[in-house]
């Protein structure tokens, strides 16, 4: 296995949607995902967080392949693959390799765990010879910590915790260096939860893997990560190594989102501030003009609403609002502010 | 929020039920004895591990469970001093209509796509309470109102569709609610939303709650947003209660080995990065729980007779109940491996 460094590059990437509805207006456009960048190196994790409907899933998928950028480019250790041909594409995207949210939906109930495992070198032959799949399923779902029995299983006869084990076998069976994980362990209880996050960690330090963590519960991401990224309508809003961005986050987005997270002793806890984030979402079909978050931001000014904030170094990470340091420092007018 | 004693007068009360479903791979129990109950105006969280029966206890209890492949074999469910299981299943369905509500963690199945939001609501008050057309209407609005649906009049004409996740998620727990039912049993209903939404719903449900004295079980993998809201917790392992008590106690003193491990599992906030300690091994298969104790093949303190005596479930201190062997050791802190 090969252990020098290749870096996944997402630079300014765009990836949309038809619009809904839209009859007469032929051709609109939701912009799920809008002029995005971002870095996953191997050996490393970057955490992404975001609301609901922010665009993580649609990134993810386009980063696999799964969905064509409308634009923007994606390289992977110094190729370009979002335009490469078929052949090298496909070469190219046996790399990288993704591990999905629901491991009851996302595995073929019909097969059995042998062939769920195979299936990647059933399309991409050569990858492994036919007359070592056996030792090499054998092999891999060791290395998930799966008993060789279950390889006769099918997918309803394991637990939560077991077909996520297979979700992420199905995706080392490529040999990949980078895994895109959206919600790995959201539906499995804490326990499972810690084996699997203790696997993912094991195979970063010995495949030297390199990960884009997507995930809703921010202990979890700060756990694994090494870098954070946060997401709100389609755009990057702050990034950075995970213990700065979240022991002082500077966006008054992360702000929100970092104190709306539920502690699990809040009584051992020193009492916090919840930011409450008032009004919907705006839909990224017709995003707020400006700053994307200034209908929700307890901060915004006129500024806010004519031009957009684009990332800029604030304080070891980047931040896109034009009144970062304010926030930093906890200043401006508060975003509506509840003691609970 | 200072947790209610012991309530004097449970309004659901389940005890010793036992459920099981026909499958491919012959008959098996899901549920083998679940016995916990709730008292008006409580809010009960069931914890427990990934496939342990959680949701068949409270399909169970609404009279959700396939009729084709599922039987109650044993138990009872006491509504309000009603035993619902010997009542026809259609009393059941009616009761769970009107004083019982259920949200599920996936809204979208829950609401029709192409009926208005608002309608699908106003008919929860034409056919329950035979109101007219346009007052079934105006109920509707002030139900979408109430849970925090920006321009509701406007917004009742939106299709599910045209909603944001969380915004729908809202829709549905409208529905649930609008008939003011008695106890609200809510399965994972954040489990797919960012941590704002989620705060934004929970504390929704507790304002509610408070309003109208409703009771609730809440189901869901995150420790912190039971801390966040229960009154109670009851843990479960392999289709039993295995404890059940006030939050603290449960959180602080566990007085199971699974709980123990449960608590122990969860990530450090100051410490990320640093090795997990999930609890050993798998749990069991439906299709063959252990004898005696069904955690003792994972027990870090299991002794002889808990692989030949199953420990049924008691009081180990006021309103503090586990099913354990050495329970007070256990709730004591005597060598439990991977406790904190
Ligand atoms: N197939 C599709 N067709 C049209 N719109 C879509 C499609 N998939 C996603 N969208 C829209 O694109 C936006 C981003 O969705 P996406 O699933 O990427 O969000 P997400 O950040 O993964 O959300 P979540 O945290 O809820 O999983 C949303 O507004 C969504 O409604
Ligand atoms: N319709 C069904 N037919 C057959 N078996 C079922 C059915 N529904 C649930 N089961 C089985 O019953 C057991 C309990 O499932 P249940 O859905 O209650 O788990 P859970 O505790 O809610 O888990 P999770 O936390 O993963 O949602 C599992 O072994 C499951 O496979
Ligand atoms: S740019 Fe303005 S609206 Fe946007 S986050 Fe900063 S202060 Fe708020
Ligand atoms: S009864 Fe025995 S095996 Fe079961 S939890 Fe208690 S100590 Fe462990
Ligand atoms: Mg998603
Ligand atoms: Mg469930």
């Amino acid at each position: 296995m090969s252990t020098s460094e290749a870096r996944l590059e997402v630079r300014q990437l765009r990836v949309s949607y038809p619009a809904r509805g839209g009859l007469l207006r032929r051709a609109a456009e939701v912009h799920a995902v809008e002029r995005l960048s971002l870095t996953v190196t191997t050996g490393r994790t970057l955490g992404l967080v975001g609301e609901s409907g922010c665009g993580k899933s649609t990134l993810a998928r386009a980063i696999v392949g799964l969905r064509r950028p409308t634009g923007g480019e994606i390289w992977y250790a110094g190729e370009r693959v979002d335009d490469a041909d078929a052949a090298r594409r496909r070469r190219l995207t046996t790399q990288i390799q993704m591990v999905y949210q629901d491991p009851y939906s996302s595995l073929n109930p019909r097969k059995k765990v042998s062939f769920i495992v195979t299936e990647g070198w059933r399309v991409h032959r050569g990858q492994v010879p036919r007359d070592q799949w056996t030792d090499r399923t054998a092999e891999l779902l060791a290395r998930v910590g799966l008993a060789a029995e279950l390889a006769d299983r099918y997918p309803h006869q394991l637990s939560g915790g077991q077909r996520q084990r297979v979700g992420i076998a199905r995706a080392l069976a490529m040999s990949p260096r980078i895994l895109v994980c959206d919600e790995p362990v959201s539906a499995l209880d804490v326990s499972v939860q810690a084996q699997t996050l203790n696997l993912l960690a094991d195979l970063r330090a010995d495949l030297g893997l390199g990960y884009l963590f997507i995930a809703h519960d921010l202990s979890v991401v700060r756990h694994i990560s090494d870098d954070l990224a946060v997401m709100y309508l389609g755009r990057i809003v702050e990034t950075g190594p995970a213990a700065t961005v979240y022991g002082a986050p500077a966006h008054p987005y992360t702000r929100a989102l970092i104190s709306a997270a539920p502690v699990p002793r809040p009584w051992a806890a020193p009492p916090a501030e919840r930011i409450l984030l008032t009004g919907e979402v705006p839909s990224p079909a017709s995003p707020p003009s400006g700053c994307r978050f200034r209908t929700r931001c307890g901060l915004a000014q006129p500024r806010c609403a004519e031009v957009e904030p684009e990332l800029r170094p604030v304080a070891g990470r980047e931040v896109a609002c034009h009144y970062a340091e304010s926030s930093l420092a906890g200043g401006g007018p508060p975003v509506t502010a509840v003691t609970r | 929020m200072v947790a209610p004693p012991h309530a004097p007068h449970p309004l659901l009360t389940v005890d010793d039920l036992v459920v099981s479903f026909d499958g491919p791979l012959g008959t098996y129990r899901a549920l083998n004895g679940v016995s916990f109950s709730v008292g008006a105006g409580e809010t009960l969280a069931i914890l427990g591990e990934s496939g342990s029966g959680k949701s068949v206890t409270v399909r169970a209890v609404m009279a959700l469970l396939p009729r084709h492949s599922a039987t109650i074999e044993r138990g009872t469910i006491r509504y309000d001093g009603e035993e619902l299981s010997a009542l026809p299943v259609r009393r059941t369905r009616e009761l769970s209509a009107t004083e019982m509500a259920m949200v599920f963690q996936d809204s979208l199945t829950a609401l029709n796509p192409v009926v208005r939001v608002g309608q699908q609501i106003a008919e929860l008050f034409r056919v329950r309470q035979r109101t007219s057309r346009r007052e079934a209407w105006r109920r509707a609005v002030a139900g979408l109102e109430r849970v925090g649906i920006p321009n509701a009049a406007r917004r009742a004409h939106d299709y599910p569709h045209q909603f944001s996740g969380g915004m729908r998620q809202r829709v549905v727990i409208a529905m649930a609610l609008a008939l003011r039912p008695r106890l609200l049993i809510a399965d994972e209903p954040t489990t797919a939303l960012d941590v704002t939404v989620q705060a934004q719903i929970m504390d929704l449900l507790r304002e509610l709650r408070e309003a109208d004295g409703m009771a609730m079980i809440l189901i869901t993998h995150d420790l912190g947003v039971v801390a966040d809201v229960a009154d109670r917790v009851a843990v479960m392992y392999a289709g039993t209660v295995v404890e059940s008590g006030p939050l603290r106690t449960v959180y602080d003193a566990p007085a199971h080995p699974y709980t123990r491990g449960l608590m122990a599992s969860v990530p450090a906030p100051d410490r990320p990065g640093e090795r997990l300690t999930p609890i050993e091994g798998m749990p069991p298969s439906p299709l063959a729980t252990p004898a005696g104790c069904p955690f003792h093949p994972r027990c870090p303190v299991a002794r002889a007779d808990c692989r030949t005596d199953r420990p049924a479930l008691r009081v180990v201190a006021a309103g503090h109940e586990a099913a354990c062997h050495y329970a007070e050791e256990v709730m004591a802190g005597v060598d439990v491996r991977g406790a904190a």
